[in-house]
């Protein structure tokens, strides 16, 4: 896991999902969360997917709640980013507007 | 780790299964939560089959990309394995839409057809009754010597009181009432209502307990008592769901019935109805004390772990003990017992298994069709897989890459089919005139979903894994040099199955024809009546504001009313109508008989008419008179019997002039002695399909009666009467609505529902399966001809004549259609003779039905091998031999 590693563009959605939650982060509200800023419909399995890949990368931590009877007595999972995850995501930010700079005559981008 | 939770459904379990063994623990935990967590908000929303739609598609997508570490291994085979060769799939069938669009629509056929008759069986066969338990509930009915009876109260307490492998009983029985509000709370208008005379152990033996209040004591069925519960539906439409209607009074029929208590939402029973009123007694104060006043239907449930033939054996004993005690009433009484839900489908039930036998067969005709499909298409990829197999792809992959393509085209035909289905059980609920049961709704769920899914996966697999086997079974060097042609040998796999094709067509076109011709003669069966314009209907006349004197006059008032409507040419009056189910039988005793003797006299069809009933319903006179006017309240009393009645009752005597005691127990006259005037024609009572009934006519004039069915012959189309008699009878009583308007063609062809629709849609599925084998046929004989271009060139080069190679072509088809038909009409045989009971009128074994459907089949396989045997003929030779 070098530092030199940049993060993808869906690990970064969800990262930022994750940092707008707050403490309150698990599978359905980051879900629902992007689909809230982006409109953009992400099948939970994808989800876990990234968030268990990102957790290898040591860039978020995870644990279980306790059950609660709403969910078919099942835990809610919660994720948390840990540091390494927010320089991650600045490191990879940078290298956007890095990649931008000069663009500016095109708008927006 | 519970990877259940009780509260999903069945097929919600499942994925949760599925991903409880896809998934590392964690992961199961977490995304199993949030399923489950989503799955409750958006149901509301989406319902109950979108959400779970929704649920499964997350399920599969998790399962697929597979989200964690467990299983590594196991994902990437099935990611390189089974997910490579479903991208080949998609692929493969992309590149021939043709072909694709042909495979699809033929199982869309087929499992359409198979989705909407199964959604029915569900529905009616499957769906566990809305009761707790329902498999121990029984209806309780008797045979009185030969003919089934309902029940006396008094002897469903027999049966609770004697017996110890029921829980309880519960009598109930159909009845009418018009219903005011109190004025109170209710002050809607006035309303004729369907409902049920019940036992207060109604609820409790079904297990359903009330919304609020309670019924009523026991003693209150045997007593003049007037308790209602009402509906959950009357409740909110008529009192707006106030729970102080307790102890309130509503008037019905002009007495004050005191609500007990409200049923819960969605509860009716038997069928729909409006409120269940207390069984009590209405005007004979002894009546419960008759053993043989039998007007009740009765349900009980069984102790847990008592078997039906334990029951029925107790059962038997208990009427033997009560043919002892009470010979005079329960002589020849016999007590059964059948499944609560056989008393209301058991009439459709032998239906539903022919039509899903049936579409079992256009099934498997389909399957047939896209094996031979799949067969041609992969022939002419040979050297696409002989190359796979040089670069040393196994036969297992191969095999297992042409399985998985046809599953996927069977998964689209399954799409395609769940649309079909849906469209097809619309057309046959709209074609269906009777009521279903109220507990039997008819809708695509989940278990239809899944049949659907596995017989989706079943007929990709099946179509599939023949043409799979034998496409990989070649020799590489040999395929290659080959290319794509192919020898004659490669459709020797062909013929056999178009022979399966052949010969399934035929069964379903016998079957369909038997059918047919069954529901033709039903419809054209004499039914000792003529049935065209004639319009009917009832009027049942409260008993508190009628005496009898009262009830004859009305009816006397109604009948001069109708005779006024212009187009109206005879009008008649009956106290029970052919075919109406508003018949009862009684016994009778005759002059010179023993009491003893007496009880052995078969049940007879008991009806007061006026005067010009035979003559308008068109019943003949055969000896004797009929009644006149003469025949008046006062002057001495008539009767008029049926010929078979005549034969029945007076064998080999003349039945003029003898005399007969009618013991009918349910009307409030006093029972005279009655002298046969005449003899008139048999009348068909139970359906166009059952024997003749035994009939005694009186007049009604001289018996009273309250209230029955009028009956009106018009010149014109009898449904423009309606509107003017229902006038007749308002301005007579406004109180007293005429319903169940219905012309006697309506009655009569609701009485053969079950067999119009069986017999409608076989012969629609026959026709498709004479569709699918004509195209089977078709297309083997054009892909043999094909492949047997130069063989055909070489031929005519050296001399034979367009018309030898038309019969060369010809001949090949009959080796397979002929033996088709013939293993067709022989099974067909078999077969019709395991439904004869559903025929009428047409041996199983009818020789003109088999030598139609060969004949029909010989035609379509001719016509569907010409087309290509003429261009074969055609050809050019050197063109063909050219092309090689």
């Amino acid at each position: 896991m070098g530092s030199r590693e940049y993060l993808g563009e869906f690990e970064q959605v969800v990262l930022l999902a994750l940092l707008q939650l707050g403490e309150t982060g698990y599978g359905l509200t980051i879900r629902r969360e992007i689909h809230k800023r982006t409109r953009r419909s992400v099948s939970l399995g994808a989800l876990y997917s990234t968030l268990n890949r990102l957790e290898g990368k040591g860039l978020v931590v995870s644990w279980l709640a306790d059950p609660t009877p709403q969910r078919g007595g099942k835990s809610k999972r919660f994720f948390r980013i840990e540091p390494a995850g927010v320089k991650a995501l600045k490191r990879t930010q940078h290298m956007l507007a890095l990649m931008r700079r000069g663009l500016e005559p095109l708008g927006e981008l | 780790m519970s990877v259940d939770h009780p509260k999903l459904p069945f097929a919600l379990r499942t994925a949760n299964r599925l991903l409880a063994v896809a998934l590392p623990r964690d992961d199961f935990e977490g995304l199993s939560g949030d399923l489950s967590e989503e799955f409750d908000s958006i149901r509301p929303r989406l319902g109950s089959l979108r959400a779970g739609l929704w649920y499964w598609g997350q399920t599969l997508r998790a399962v697929v990309l597979g989200t964690g570490r467990r299983f590594d291994s196991l994902r990437e085979f099935s990611t390189s394995g089974w997910g490579k060769d479903a991208r080949q799939a998609v692929r493969q069938l992309a590149k021939a839409p043709g072909f694709s669009l042909t495979v699809v629509l033929t199982l869309a056929i087929g499992i359409g057809a198979n989705t909407a008759i199964f959604s029915f069986v569900n529905a009616l066969l499957l769906r566990p009754l809305p009761y707790p338990n329902p498999d121990r509930l029984v209806e309780v009915y008797g045979f009185n010597g030969s003919d089934k009876t309902r029940l006396s109260l008094r002897e469903v307490n027999d049966l609770n009181e004697q017996s110890r492998s029921f829980e309880g009983f519960a009598a109930f029985r159909d009845s009418a009432y018009n219903y005011a509000g109190d004025g109170a709370g209710d002050n809607g208008p006035a309303e004729h209502f369907e409902i049920t005379r019940t036992t207060g152990d109604l609820f409790r033996v079904l297990g359903v307990p009330l919304e609020i209040g309670n019924t009523w004591p026991a003693i209150d069925d045997r007593s003049r008592s007037f308790e209602i519960v009402l509906t959950h539906e009357l409740w909110e439409r008529r009192f707006h769901s106030d729970p102080s209607v307790i102890g309130r009074q509503v008037l019905m029929d002009g007495f004050p019935n005191t609500i007990t208590g409200v049923a819960p939402r969605e509860f009716t029973f038997p069928a729909r109805v409006a409120l269940f009123r207390c069984w009590g007694i209405d005007r004979d104060p002894n009546a419960y004390e008759q053993r043989d006043r039998r007007n009740a239907r009765a349900i009980a449930r069984l102790k847990p772990g008592v078997s039906l033939e334990q029951a029925a054996t107790e059962l038997s004993s208990i009427a033997q003990r009560l043919s002892r005690d009470f010979t005079a009433t329960n002589g020849r009484m016999q007590f059964r017992l059948s499944p609560l839900r056989d008393s209301y489908i058991a009439d459709v039930k032998p239906y539903l298994y022919l039509l899903l036998g049936a579409v079992g067969l256009v099934l498997l005709i389909a399957c047939a069709n896209v094996a031979n499909l799949l067969l041609s298409r992969g022939t002419s990829r040979r050297r696409e897989l002989s190359i796979r197999t040089a670069l040393g792809a196994s036969r297992a992959i191969l095999v297992r890459q042409m399985i998985v393509e046809s599953v996927a085209l069977s998964l689209l035909g399954g799409i395609a089919g769940l649309l079909l289905a849906n469209g097809v059980i619309a057309a046959i609920l709209k074609v269906i005139t009777v009521d279903l049961p109220t507990w039997a709704s008819v809708r695509i769920d989940w278990t239809v979903l899944l049949f659907l899914i596995g017989v989706s996966v079943l007929t990709g697999a099946v179509s599939g894994v023949m043409p799979a086997i034998r496409l990989s079974r070649r020799d590489p060097r040999e395929a290659l040099a080959e290319g794509n042609r192919g020898s004659s040998r490669q459709t020797s796999a062909l013929g056999p199955m178009v022979m399966t094709e052949v010969a399934f067509a035929a069964v379903l076109l016998a079957g369909a024809a038997l059918m047919m011709q069954s529901f033709i003669r039903l419809q054209t069966v004499d039914l000792g009546f003529r049935t065209d314009r004639l319009l009917t209907f009832h009027v049942g006349l409260s008993w508190r504001k009628y005496n009898l004197e009262r009830s004859t006059e009305f009816e006397q008032k109604t009948l001069e009313g109708l005779r006024g409507i212009p187009g109206a040419a005879d009008v008649a009056f009956t106290t029970a109508l052919p075919l109406s189910g508003h018949e009862q039988t009684i016994t009778v005793s005759l002059e010179g008989q023993a009491q003893e003797q007496a009880t052995q006299n078969p049940l007879v069809y008991f009806e007061q008419v006026n005067t010009d009933f035979h003559r308008t319903m068109g019943i003949p006179l055969q000896r004797g008179r009929l009644f006149t006017d003469a025949d008046r309240a006062g002057s001495p009393a008539v009767a008029l019997v049926s010929d078979h009645a005549a034969r029945r009752l007076w064998p080999g005597q003349n039945p003029i002039g003898k005399r007969i005691l009618p013991a009918d127990s349910f009307r409030p006259w006093v029972p005279q002695w009655l002298t046969v005037v005449g003899v008139v024609g048999d009348v068909k009572h139970q359906s166009p399909a059952s024997d003749p009934g035994l009939d005694v006519y009186m007049p009604f004039v001289q018996a009273g009666s309250q209230g029955g069915d009028f009956v009106i012959r018009s010149n014109i189309d009898p449904l423009a009467l309606i509107h003017r008699a229902t006038q007749v009878v308002a301005n007579i009583d406004r109180e007293e609505p005429a319903s169940e308007l219905l012309t006697m063609d309506e009655i009569s062809a609701n009485t053969i529902w079950q067999r119009r629709i069986a017999a409608f849609v076989l012969a629609a599925l026959s026709v498709i399966a004479l569709l699918l084998a004509t195209i089977g046929i078709y297309g083997v004989i054009a892909y043999s001809v094909n492949l047997r271009t130069k063989e055909i060139g070489i031929r005519s080069a050296l001399g034979a004549s367009a018309t030898g190679i038309l019969g060369m072509v010809m001949m090949d088809a009959a080796r397979f259609v002929l033996p088709g038909i013939l293993a067709g009409v022989a099974i067909s045989f078999v077969l019709a003779r395991a439904v004869s009971t559903l025929l009428f009128g047409v041996p199983p074994g009818d020789p003109w039905t088999f030598a139609a459907v060969a004949l029909v089949l010989l035609s379509v396989g001719a016509a569907a091998t010409a087309i290509p045997a003429m261009r074969a003929a055609r050809r050019d030779p050197l063109a063909a031999l050219r092309n090689e």
